[in-house]
Protein backbone atom coordinates (compact mmCIF):
# COMPACT_ATOMS: atom_id res chain seq x y z
CA UNK A 1 0.00 0.00 0.00
CA UNK A 2 1.71 2.74 -1.37
CA UNK A 3 -0.59 5.83 -2.09
CA UNK A 4 -1.69 8.56 1.13
CA UNK A 5 -5.23 8.90 2.09
CA UNK A 6 -6.03 12.36 2.94
CA UNK A 7 -9.38 14.22 4.28
CA UNK A 8 -9.91 16.75 1.44
CA UNK A 9 -13.56 18.05 3.33
CA UNK A 10 -16.27 16.97 5.52
CA UNK A 11 -19.77 18.07 6.68
CA UNK A 12 -21.85 17.17 9.30
CA UNK A 13 -25.96 17.14 10.41
CA UNK A 14 -25.81 16.43 13.85
CA UNK A 15 -27.76 17.74 17.30
CA UNK A 16 -25.53 20.60 16.74
CA UNK A 17 -25.64 23.46 13.86
CA UNK A 18 -26.06 21.77 10.54
CA UNK A 19 -23.54 22.08 7.59
CA UNK A 20 -21.58 23.80 10.07
CA UNK A 21 -18.53 23.94 12.66
CA UNK A 22 -20.20 26.43 14.98
CA UNK A 23 -20.29 23.89 17.28
CA UNK A 24 -16.41 24.03 17.89
CA UNK A 25 -16.78 27.50 19.53
CA UNK A 26 -19.15 27.00 21.56
CA UNK A 27 -19.39 22.74 22.63
CA UNK A 28 -22.26 23.26 24.75
CA UNK A 29 -22.69 19.70 26.93
CA UNK A 30 -26.09 17.73 26.25
CA UNK A 31 -28.55 16.77 28.70
CA UNK A 32 -31.53 15.40 27.18
CA UNK A 33 -31.71 11.83 26.81
CA UNK A 34 -33.15 11.94 23.29
CA UNK A 35 -32.19 14.80 21.27
CA UNK A 36 -32.98 14.81 17.57
CA UNK A 37 -30.98 16.03 14.95
CA UNK A 38 -31.26 19.87 13.30
CA UNK A 39 -32.44 19.65 9.84
CA UNK A 40 -30.40 21.54 7.15
CA UNK A 41 -31.09 23.73 4.53
CA UNK A 42 -31.52 21.97 1.50
CA UNK A 43 -32.53 24.62 -0.78
CA UNK A 44 -29.82 25.10 -3.14
CA UNK A 45 -28.66 21.55 -2.23
CA UNK A 46 -31.66 19.34 -3.20
CA UNK A 47 -34.12 20.08 -5.92
CA UNK A 48 -37.42 20.86 -4.53
CA UNK A 49 -39.37 17.85 -7.03
CA UNK A 50 -36.67 15.24 -5.53
CA UNK A 51 -36.95 16.30 -1.96
CA UNK A 52 -40.37 15.80 -1.77
CA UNK A 53 -39.64 12.10 -2.15
CA UNK A 54 -37.30 12.29 0.89
CA UNK A 55 -37.04 10.95 4.45
CA UNK A 56 -35.20 13.07 6.63
CA UNK A 57 -32.10 10.82 6.63
CA UNK A 58 -31.98 10.76 2.64
CA UNK A 59 -32.36 14.78 2.75
CA UNK A 60 -29.62 14.89 5.71
CA UNK A 61 -27.42 12.19 3.60
CA UNK A 62 -27.61 14.29 0.52
CA UNK A 63 -27.06 17.41 2.01
CA UNK A 64 -23.62 16.32 3.71
CA UNK A 65 -22.89 14.70 0.32
CA UNK A 66 -23.35 17.37 -1.29
CA UNK A 67 -21.87 20.03 0.60
CA UNK A 68 -18.56 17.62 1.43
CA UNK A 69 -18.39 17.08 -2.30
CA UNK A 70 -18.78 21.58 -3.09
CA UNK A 71 -16.23 22.11 -0.26
CA UNK A 72 -13.88 19.57 -1.81
CA UNK A 73 -11.17 19.28 -4.76
CA UNK A 74 -13.40 16.48 -6.19
CA UNK A 75 -15.70 16.87 -9.06
CA UNK A 76 -16.98 13.38 -9.08
CA UNK A 77 -15.86 10.60 -6.54
CA UNK A 78 -15.24 7.31 -7.91
CA UNK A 79 -16.69 5.22 -5.04
CA UNK A 80 -19.64 6.16 -2.68
CA UNK A 81 -19.47 3.81 0.18
CA UNK A 82 -21.84 4.49 3.15
CA UNK A 83 -22.52 2.89 7.11
CA UNK A 84 -25.71 2.96 8.73
CA UNK A 85 -26.64 1.10 11.62
CA UNK A 86 -30.04 1.26 11.32
CA UNK A 87 -30.84 2.45 7.79
CA UNK A 88 -33.82 4.26 6.48
CA UNK A 89 -35.92 3.91 9.89
CA UNK A 90 -38.48 6.61 9.43
CA UNK A 91 -39.72 5.20 6.25
CA UNK A 92 -39.18 1.32 7.73
CA UNK A 93 -41.36 2.15 10.41
CA UNK A 94 -44.42 3.35 8.23
CA UNK A 95 -44.34 1.15 6.01
CA UNK A 96 -44.33 -1.84 8.73
CA UNK A 97 -47.28 0.39 10.19
CA UNK A 98 -49.03 -0.01 6.78
CA UNK A 99 -48.79 -3.34 6.99
CA UNK A 100 -50.39 -4.71 9.81
CA UNK A 101 -52.74 -1.70 8.94
CA UNK A 102 -53.58 -2.15 5.62
CA UNK A 103 -51.94 -5.60 4.75
CA UNK A 104 -49.52 -6.64 2.31
CA UNK A 105 -51.86 -6.04 -0.85
CA UNK A 106 -52.27 -1.94 -0.58
CA UNK A 107 -48.43 -0.30 0.27
CA UNK A 108 -47.16 2.88 -0.39
CA UNK A 109 -44.47 2.03 -2.96
CA UNK A 110 -42.14 4.86 -2.13
CA UNK A 111 -41.87 3.62 1.53
CA UNK A 112 -41.36 0.15 -0.13
CA UNK A 113 -38.51 1.48 -2.01
CA UNK A 114 -36.92 3.57 0.31
CA UNK A 115 -36.72 1.69 3.26
CA UNK A 116 -33.41 -0.56 2.64
CA UNK A 117 -30.67 0.03 4.26
CA UNK A 118 -28.64 1.03 0.99
CA UNK A 119 -31.07 3.19 -0.50
CA UNK A 120 -28.67 5.84 0.81
CA UNK A 121 -25.84 5.24 -0.66
CA UNK A 122 -27.85 4.30 -4.10
CA UNK A 123 -29.88 7.84 -3.73
CA UNK A 124 -26.56 9.71 -3.49
CA UNK A 125 -25.54 7.89 -6.48
CA UNK A 126 -27.92 8.82 -8.82
CA UNK A 127 -28.28 12.39 -7.75
CA UNK A 128 -24.38 12.22 -8.94
CA UNK A 129 -24.90 10.35 -11.31
CA UNK A 130 -22.14 8.43 -10.12
CA UNK A 131 -21.42 4.90 -11.75
CA UNK A 132 -18.57 3.56 -9.95
CA UNK A 133 -18.92 1.61 -6.80
CA UNK A 134 -20.94 1.62 -4.44
CA UNK A 135 -21.13 -0.13 -1.28
CA UNK A 136 -22.90 0.23 2.25
CA UNK A 137 -22.21 -0.91 5.38
CA UNK A 138 -24.55 -1.90 8.10
CA UNK A 139 -22.89 -3.29 11.24
CA UNK A 140 -24.61 -2.16 14.38
CA UNK A 141 -21.83 0.23 15.63
CA UNK A 142 -18.64 0.11 13.41
CA UNK A 143 -20.60 0.14 10.26
CA UNK A 144 -18.58 3.67 9.61
CA UNK A 145 -15.49 2.17 10.43
CA UNK A 146 -16.48 -0.90 8.12
CA UNK A 147 -17.28 1.69 5.24
CA UNK A 148 -13.71 4.05 6.30
CA UNK A 149 -11.92 0.72 5.87
CA UNK A 150 -13.12 -0.16 2.05
CA UNK A 151 -12.38 3.47 0.66
CA UNK A 152 -9.22 4.00 3.34
CA UNK A 153 -7.56 0.62 1.85
CA UNK A 154 -9.08 0.62 -1.96
CA UNK A 155 -7.28 4.18 -1.74
CA UNK A 156 -3.89 3.07 -0.76
CA UNK A 157 -4.00 0.18 -3.36
CA UNK A 158 -4.45 2.53 -6.02
CA UNK A 159 -7.88 1.29 -6.68
CA UNK A 160 -9.42 4.56 -6.70
CA UNK A 161 -8.01 8.06 -5.96
CA UNK A 162 -11.01 9.15 -4.37
CA UNK A 163 -14.04 8.32 -2.10
CA UNK A 164 -17.44 9.65 -0.87
CA UNK A 165 -17.65 8.03 2.23
CA UNK A 166 -20.88 9.34 4.77
CA UNK A 167 -22.49 6.86 7.72
CA UNK A 168 -26.02 8.30 8.62
CA UNK A 169 -28.21 6.50 11.55
CA UNK A 170 -31.48 8.56 12.28
CA UNK A 171 -33.26 7.31 15.21
CA UNK A 172 -37.46 7.97 15.30
CA UNK A 173 -39.19 8.66 18.83
CA UNK A 174 -40.18 4.90 18.61
CA UNK A 175 -36.38 3.68 18.24
CA UNK A 176 -35.15 6.38 20.88
CA UNK A 177 -38.03 4.37 23.51
CA UNK A 178 -36.59 0.68 21.98
CA UNK A 179 -33.06 1.77 22.50
CA UNK A 180 -33.64 2.69 26.16
CA UNK A 181 -34.27 -0.62 26.47
CA UNK A 182 -31.69 -2.56 24.63
CA UNK A 183 -28.76 0.13 25.34
CA UNK A 184 -29.08 1.34 28.50
CA UNK A 185 -25.23 2.29 27.82
CA UNK A 186 -26.75 5.43 26.11
CA UNK A 187 -26.39 8.07 27.78
CA UNK A 188 -27.72 11.02 25.30
CA UNK A 189 -29.43 9.12 22.05
CA UNK A 190 -29.23 11.59 18.95
CA UNK A 191 -28.59 11.57 15.13
CA UNK A 192 -25.76 11.68 13.09
CA UNK A 193 -25.15 11.97 9.19
CA UNK A 194 -21.29 12.85 8.57
CA UNK A 195 -19.96 12.36 4.85
CA UNK A 196 -16.17 12.82 3.71
CA UNK A 197 -14.20 13.29 0.54
CA UNK A 198 -11.28 10.99 1.33
CA UNK A 199 -8.62 11.55 -1.61
CA UNK A 200 -4.78 10.37 -2.50
CA UNK A 201 -4.64 13.78 -3.87
CA UNK A 202 -2.05 16.24 -2.02
CA UNK A 203 -3.50 19.60 -1.83
CA UNK A 204 -3.34 22.58 0.75
CA UNK A 205 -7.20 22.05 1.00
CA UNK A 206 -6.81 19.20 2.97
CA UNK A 207 -8.05 18.84 6.17
CA UNK A 208 -5.58 15.70 7.63
CA UNK A 209 -4.24 12.27 6.79
CA UNK A 210 -6.03 8.65 7.41
CA UNK A 211 -2.27 6.83 8.38
CA UNK A 212 -4.36 3.95 10.36
CA UNK A 213 -7.85 2.21 10.36
CA UNK A 214 -8.34 -1.04 12.06
CA UNK A 215 -10.84 -3.21 13.59
CA UNK A 216 -10.81 -5.86 16.10
CA UNK A 217 -13.65 -8.68 17.52
CA UNK A 218 -13.34 -9.24 20.89
CA UNK A 219 -9.53 -7.69 21.49
CA UNK A 220 -8.51 -8.16 25.08
CA UNK A 221 -7.13 -4.86 26.81
CA UNK A 222 -3.65 -6.09 26.99
CA UNK A 223 -4.08 -6.12 23.01
CA UNK A 224 -5.01 -3.12 22.63
CA UNK A 225 -2.56 -1.59 24.92
CA UNK A 226 0.48 -3.16 23.32
CA UNK A 227 -0.91 -1.24 19.75
CA UNK A 228 -1.16 1.90 21.66
CA UNK A 229 2.21 1.68 23.57
CA UNK A 230 4.23 1.04 20.54
CA UNK A 231 3.56 4.35 18.66
CA UNK A 232 2.91 5.99 22.14
CA UNK A 233 -0.12 7.80 20.93
CA UNK A 234 -0.26 11.30 22.97
CA UNK A 235 -3.94 12.19 22.11
CA UNK A 236 -6.61 9.50 22.20
CA UNK A 237 -10.30 10.41 21.49
CA UNK A 238 -12.36 8.02 23.18
CA UNK A 239 -16.32 7.13 23.13
CA UNK A 240 -16.62 7.62 26.86
CA UNK A 241 -20.05 8.47 27.51
CA UNK A 242 -20.29 8.84 31.73
CA UNK A 243 -22.37 5.72 31.79
CA UNK A 244 -20.27 2.72 33.45
CA UNK A 245 -21.44 -0.40 31.62
CA UNK A 246 -20.31 2.02 28.58
CA UNK A 247 -16.43 3.73 29.85
CA UNK A 248 -15.48 0.97 32.23
CA UNK A 249 -13.86 -0.95 28.85
CA UNK A 250 -12.06 2.56 27.85
CA UNK A 251 -10.41 2.66 31.28
CA UNK A 252 -9.42 -1.27 31.58
CA UNK A 253 -7.50 -0.26 28.87
CA UNK A 254 -5.86 3.54 29.84
CA UNK A 255 -4.97 1.30 33.06
CA UNK A 256 -2.71 -0.65 30.58
CA UNK A 257 -0.95 1.85 28.72
CA UNK A 258 2.67 2.27 29.72
CA UNK A 259 2.14 6.08 29.09
CA UNK A 260 -0.01 8.71 30.09
CA UNK A 261 -1.72 10.35 27.36
CA UNK A 262 -4.69 13.13 27.22
CA UNK A 263 -7.47 11.78 26.76
CA UNK A 264 -10.93 13.53 24.60
CA UNK A 265 -14.72 12.30 24.14
CA UNK A 266 -17.06 13.63 22.24
CA UNK A 267 -20.11 11.81 23.04
CA UNK A 268 -21.25 14.46 25.55
CA UNK A 269 -21.24 17.41 22.79
CA UNK A 270 -22.62 14.61 20.08
CA UNK A 271 -24.02 11.96 21.96
CA UNK A 272 -24.80 8.39 21.06
CA UNK A 273 -26.01 6.20 18.11
CA UNK A 274 -24.65 3.86 15.57
CA UNK A 275 -23.05 6.54 13.36
CA UNK A 276 -21.79 8.83 16.39
CA UNK A 277 -18.31 7.09 15.60
CA UNK A 278 -18.23 9.35 12.53
CA UNK A 279 -18.75 12.57 14.26
CA UNK A 280 -15.47 11.61 16.35
CA UNK A 281 -13.78 11.07 13.17
CA UNK A 282 -15.42 14.54 12.14
CA UNK A 283 -14.27 15.90 15.49
CA UNK A 284 -10.75 14.49 15.37
CA UNK A 285 -10.38 15.96 12.15
CA UNK A 286 -11.70 19.38 13.37
CA UNK A 287 -8.64 19.74 15.90
CA UNK A 288 -6.26 19.29 13.86
CA UNK A 289 -7.10 21.70 11.38
CA UNK A 290 -7.64 24.05 14.43
CA UNK A 291 -4.65 23.32 15.86
CA UNK A 292 -7.15 23.73 19.21
CA UNK A 293 -8.99 21.51 21.65
CA UNK A 294 -12.28 22.75 23.56
CA UNK A 295 -12.14 22.54 26.85
CA UNK A 296 -15.81 20.53 27.36
CA UNK A 297 -13.54 18.00 25.06
CA UNK A 298 -10.92 16.70 27.70
CA UNK A 299 -11.62 13.70 29.86
CA UNK A 300 -9.64 15.17 32.18
CA UNK A 301 -8.80 18.93 32.26
CA UNK A 302 -5.80 18.40 34.46
CA UNK A 303 -4.16 16.70 31.59
CA UNK A 304 -4.62 19.45 28.65
CA UNK A 305 -2.67 18.81 25.94
CA UNK A 306 -0.16 21.73 25.05
CA UNK A 307 2.40 20.75 22.35
CA UNK A 308 1.35 20.81 19.07
CA UNK A 309 -1.20 18.74 17.70
CA UNK A 310 0.21 16.25 15.37
CA UNK A 311 -1.83 12.87 15.50
CA UNK A 312 -5.30 12.29 17.11
CA UNK A 313 -5.98 8.26 18.02
CA UNK A 314 -9.91 7.31 17.76
CA UNK A 315 -10.79 4.24 19.79
CA UNK A 316 -14.68 3.36 20.15
CA UNK A 317 -16.04 0.21 21.36
CA UNK A 318 -19.37 -1.55 20.69
CA UNK A 319 -20.78 -3.40 23.40
CA UNK A 320 -17.29 -4.23 23.96
CA UNK A 321 -17.27 -6.35 21.55
CA UNK A 322 -16.24 -4.71 18.26
CA UNK A 323 -13.56 -2.14 18.74
CA UNK A 324 -12.16 0.51 16.30
CA UNK A 325 -9.26 2.51 15.89
CA UNK A 326 -8.32 5.23 13.82
CA UNK A 327 -5.23 7.34 13.39
CA UNK A 328 -5.46 10.63 11.82
CA UNK A 329 -2.47 12.67 11.25
CA UNK A 330 -2.18 16.53 10.74
CA UNK A 331 -1.59 17.61 6.88
CA UNK A 332 1.56 19.69 5.83
CA UNK A 333 1.82 20.48 2.20
CA UNK A 334 5.09 18.76 1.08
CA UNK A 335 5.62 17.67 4.57
CA UNK A 336 4.94 14.20 6.71
CA UNK B 1 -68.92 16.89 -6.56
CA UNK B 2 -66.93 20.14 -5.27
CA UNK B 3 -66.25 18.81 -2.15
CA UNK B 4 -64.82 15.38 -3.69
CA UNK B 5 -62.58 17.70 -5.69
CA UNK B 6 -61.31 19.60 -2.81
CA UNK B 7 -60.41 15.74 -0.66
CA UNK B 8 -58.81 14.74 -3.37
CA UNK B 9 -56.60 17.66 -3.72
CA UNK B 10 -55.89 18.00 -0.39
CA UNK B 11 -55.51 13.86 -0.08
CA UNK B 12 -52.69 14.18 -3.36
CA UNK B 13 -51.09 16.97 -1.47
CA UNK B 14 -50.65 14.99 1.48
CA UNK B 15 -49.34 11.56 -0.45
CA UNK B 16 -47.16 12.63 -2.92
CA UNK B 17 -45.72 15.41 0.07
CA UNK B 18 -46.13 18.42 -2.50
CA UNK B 19 -45.03 20.65 0.24
CA UNK B 20 -45.50 24.88 -0.07
CA UNK B 21 -48.70 23.87 -2.46
CA UNK B 22 -52.15 23.96 -1.32
CA UNK B 23 -55.58 22.91 -2.50
CA UNK B 24 -55.87 26.02 -4.83
CA UNK B 25 -52.67 25.77 -6.69
CA UNK B 26 -53.88 22.77 -7.89
CA UNK B 27 -56.22 23.24 -11.07
CA UNK B 28 -59.23 21.20 -11.83
CA UNK B 29 -58.69 20.52 -15.30
CA UNK B 30 -54.91 20.77 -15.45
CA UNK B 31 -53.45 17.47 -16.81
CA UNK B 32 -51.42 15.61 -13.76
CA UNK B 33 -48.73 14.27 -15.40
CA UNK B 34 -46.56 15.48 -17.77
CA UNK B 35 -47.35 19.07 -18.22
CA UNK B 36 -49.09 20.76 -14.92
CA UNK B 37 -47.76 19.35 -11.79
CA UNK B 38 -45.35 17.48 -13.69
CA UNK B 39 -45.84 13.77 -11.78
CA UNK B 40 -44.15 10.57 -12.86
CA UNK B 41 -45.09 7.00 -12.56
CA UNK B 42 -44.11 6.44 -8.53
CA UNK B 43 -46.58 8.85 -8.09
CA UNK B 44 -49.17 7.34 -10.36
CA UNK B 45 -48.77 3.99 -8.13
CA UNK B 46 -49.10 6.36 -5.10
CA UNK B 47 -52.19 7.47 -6.71
CA UNK B 48 -53.64 3.91 -7.21
CA UNK B 49 -53.11 3.23 -3.73
CA UNK B 50 -54.77 6.23 -2.42
CA UNK B 51 -57.93 5.38 -4.49
CA UNK B 52 -57.53 1.85 -2.84
CA UNK B 53 -57.35 2.91 0.72
CA UNK B 54 -59.63 5.77 0.89
CA UNK B 55 -63.03 5.20 -1.88
CA UNK B 56 -62.20 0.87 -1.96
CA UNK B 57 -61.63 1.10 -5.53
CA UNK B 58 -59.39 -1.63 -7.01
CA UNK B 59 -57.83 -0.55 -10.58
CA UNK B 60 -58.55 -3.88 -12.23
CA UNK B 61 -57.22 -2.24 -15.76
CA UNK B 62 -54.11 -0.89 -15.96
CA UNK B 63 -54.77 0.80 -19.18
CA UNK B 64 -57.45 3.03 -17.61
CA UNK B 65 -55.02 4.74 -15.19
CA UNK B 66 -53.94 7.13 -18.10
CA UNK B 67 -57.57 8.35 -18.48
CA UNK B 68 -58.38 8.44 -14.54
CA UNK B 69 -55.18 10.24 -13.53
CA UNK B 70 -55.56 12.71 -16.75
CA UNK B 71 -56.64 15.35 -14.13
CA UNK B 72 -58.17 16.04 -10.54
CA UNK B 73 -61.91 16.31 -12.59
CA UNK B 74 -61.02 13.20 -13.92
CA UNK B 75 -60.27 11.09 -10.90
CA UNK B 76 -63.20 12.85 -9.02
CA UNK B 77 -65.47 11.73 -11.62
CA UNK B 78 -64.04 8.02 -11.92
CA UNK B 79 -64.25 7.96 -7.80
CA UNK B 80 -68.00 9.18 -7.65
CA UNK B 81 -68.98 6.22 -10.10
CA UNK B 82 -67.03 3.57 -8.78
CA UNK B 83 -66.22 4.47 -4.77
CA UNK B 84 -67.39 1.86 -2.42
CA UNK B 85 -66.35 3.79 0.68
Amino acid sequence: MTARCFVNSMAQVSCRQPLSDEWFDNPCALTAAYTRAQEPDTKGLIVPSEARRMSKILKRAVATSITALNNSCVEQPDAIITGTGMGCMENSEKFLVDMCRYGENCLKPSLFMQSTHNTISSLIAIILKCHGYNNTYSHKGISFESALLDAFVQIKNGNIGNALVGAHDEVTPFMALVMKRTHPEYTNITETSVSAILSSTETDSNICEITDVNLFHNPEPEFLAGILNKTDDSLLLLGVNGNQLNDTPYMSLLEKLSYSPSTLRYKNIFGDNFSSPALAFYAAATILKQQRIPAPLYCDTSKNYTGKINNITILNHCDNTAWSLIRLKKFDLCGS
Amino acid sequence: MDNLILQLKNQIIEVLNLEDMTADDIATDAPLFGEGLGLDSIDALELIVLLEREYGIKLSNPAEGKQIFSSVASIADFVSKNRKK
